[in-house]
């Protein structure tokens, strides 16, 4: 499914841009997913020195082998739905509305739009040394609409962002000033 | 005395792996309906298809050779009988 079917573009409204979360932000859940793979192996060698036998017992072993494989497959299944948390994470520009989908669980996600003539007033922020060498921030907008703020997190290119909001923005207002 | 067979705990694996798919299976359904059906996602699900087919494989090949009639004690009263003597 597009962008264009899944937020139902009116006929003049264009996707200006997709924003997701940048992908290094990602690096620290995928380092401490890395650690968990490792906890059986020390766990092995644990075994091995303090209980040889439970490594050789025709019943032991295959217990073993069955908690290890379980243990893994949870590691796996709890990294991939971690992934499609972050990544489901969308924040959609046209030119009439922002569109802000958070995906808060597996089975919960939250969906918010403003319409860009509502938009008053939009700031960026890159802070720290790993957001300004890899270029991430956050955009923050003040709205007239329901949803008095939206933050954008950890962003690319959270400058650009923002000038893209304004411009677009300006465009809006000015097309519903002249009645259109 | 309690005795399952070792058999019992494979089918236990089996359920697992049950559940397993039908998470993996939401997850892939939760990417391609949101539109995030992108290279970075399928970067990502195919790394996780991988590892996963490894840990199969490996689980397989080291469960070769296993008698899965066994019996596995999981309840014995005698476990308990002696606890309060004081000999």
């Amino acid at each position: 499914m597009s962008a264009d079917k899944l937020i139902h573009t009116k006929k003049y409204e264009k996707v200006a841009a997709q924003v997701r979360r940048h992908l290094i932000t990602y690096v620290p859940t995928l380092a401490f997913f890395f650690l968990l793979l490792l906890v059986p192996v020390g766990l092995h060698f644990l075994i091995k020195n303090i209980y040889p036998s439970l490594l050789v017992s025709p019943i032991s072993y295959p217990l073993l082998v069955l908690l290890a494989s379980i243990y893994y497959l949870s590691v796996m299944l709890f990294f991939y739905t971690s992934f499609v948390e972050f990544y489901l994470d969308l924040h959609i520009l046209t030119n009439d509305r922002l569109v802000d989908i958070n995906q808060i669980t597996l089975f919960a996600r939250k969906i918010a739009e403003v319409d860009l003539y509502q938009v008053q007033d939009v700031s960026s922020e890159v802070k720290g040394v790993f957001a300004t060498l890899f270029k991430y921030g956050n955009v923050e907008i003040q709205t007239a609409g329901t949803v008095p703020k939206f933050i954008m997190e950890n962003v690319p290119n959270p400058h650009q962002l923002r000038r893209l909001i304004l411009d677009l923005t300006a465009e809006d207002k000015k097309h519903h000033r002249n009645g259109g | 005395m309690v005795t399952v067979p070792l058999y019992t705990f494979f089918f236990l694996y089996l359920a697992f792996l049950v559940i397993f798919a039908i998470f993996s299976f939401v997850n892939i359904m939760h990417i391609i309906a949101t539109s995030s059906y992108t290279l970075t996602s399928l970067i990502f699900t195919l790394a996780t298809l991988i590892m996963t087919l490894f840990i199969f494989f490996t689980t397989w090949q080291l469960l070769q050779g296993v008698d899965w009639q066994l019996t596995v004690k999981i309840f014995d009263t005698s476990w308990f009988t002696n606890i309060f003597s004081l000999s």
